[in-house]
């Protein structure tokens, strides 16, 4: 669980998650549009991650009607929820640091 | 169906077992059609949008085994930690010893020793086609079911073999408890046994066809709850061209 949760992508799906459910199309929509283009993550590598996430409980799909075809929808669960949270604080954390030093202060 | 083309291709490289693989492609399947219907808002032809789609959706190697490796099921995670000739030796047993019990059921149950020798060499056949015919019943429910390996190579086990041996076990039995009619019929008819003979040379000419039958019916019984396992797992009938 621990080595999916850390990965980038795990955390970036995760992110995309925070404020709402979304399926797999909409995930990597997301994580492009609001980086505008910076982060882009490939369908290969999306499904596993979400499969990954959602085997550990991390996530949970459901299937819901949208349009001609059922969709599965991806939401947060409560301990994905716990853990975004704590995954957030410590990257900020590293962002901040990471900040100083290209800032040059001491 | 317009996908169908590509969502074979993409069946037929996983190796994540059924239902999850079928449940995938649903998945997948839902997916290009939302980005095929936003390719077509974005002013593309059918042709067109269709094709960007699939650039979008295009797998290689490393996503299909980052797929499969997510999909493991436990028993083949527990079995590939154990050395190549452990793992065969105890994949052997698993397949070997349901039979064996089951041939020792039957013993207890009914007297399988005096129908073995009552009928003769053909009893001795009979039961060697038939627990052939369950061995391989059993190597299936093992591999499907309980190593849930459902890749191509472990799907064409799904032959009509086990079949044409029930068939061969009920037909031999019949053979066989004919010609043990006809032997005391003949005896009879030339003087050679009494009517109290005649009683007992019947009831052990049928002997072959008891036999047979009994391996005939578990044989069939048991491939009819193979297959309504694959069905309720999503298997698509035989891998013949259909995606789930």
């Amino acid at each position: 669980m621990v080595e999916q949760w850390k990965s980038r992508g795990a955390f970036m799906v995760l992110l995309a998650l925070q404020d709402g459910a979304k399926h797999g199309y909409e995930i990597a929509s997301y994580l492009k549009e609001r980086s505008d283009g910076f982060f882009s993550i490939s369908f290969g590598a999306l499904y596993p991650i979400l499969h990954a996430l959602e085997k550990d409980g991390l996530i949970e799909g459901d299937w819901q009607p949208v349009g001609a075809k059922p969709k599965k929808v991806y939401t947060l669960t409560r301990v994905g929820k716990k853990m975004l949270g704590s995954e957030r604080e410590r990257f900020e954390e590293f962002v901040g640091a990471f900040g100083k030093l290209l800032g040059g202060k001491p | 169906m317009r996908w169908r083309d590509y969502l074979q291709r993409i069946d037929a490289e996983l190796a994540i077992p059924y239902p999850e693989r079928a449940r995938f492609l649903d998945e997948l399947h839902g997916d290009l059609e939302t980005a095929f219907a936003l390719q077509r808002e974005q002013g593309l032809d059918e042709v067109a949008a269709e094709q960007a789609t699939l650039r979008e959706f295009e797998f290689d190697f490393e996503a299909i085994a980052a797929l499969n490796a997510v999909h493991v099921p436990a028993v083949q995670r527990l079995l590939a930690r154990l050395p190549g000739r452990s793992r065969s030796l105890l994949e052997s047993i698993a397949v070997g010893l349901p039979l064996l019990l089951l041939l020792v059921l039957i013993s207890v149950r009914v007297p399988l020793a005096s129908f073995l020798r009552e009928g003769g060499a053909v009893s001795i056949v009979i039961l060697a086609v038939g627990a052939l015919a369950l061995l391989l019943q059993f190597e299936r429910l093992f591999v499907w079911f309980v190593l849930r390996d459902h890749t191509a190579t472990a799907l064409r086990l799904n032959t009509r073999t086990p079949l044409y041996l029930a068939a061969a076990s009920l037909l031999l039995g019949v053979l066989g408890s004919s010609l043990g009619c006809y032997v005391v019929l003949f005896a009879w008819s030339a003087g050679q046994i009494d009517g109290a003979g005649v009683k007992i040379g019947l009831r052990e000419s049928l002997s072959p066809i008891v036999v047979g039958s009994a391996f005939a019916t578990l044989v069939v019984l048991l491939h009819a709850a193979l297959q309504a396992g694959l069905h309720a797992l999503r298997v698509p009938d035989e891998k013949k061209g259909g995606t789930p």
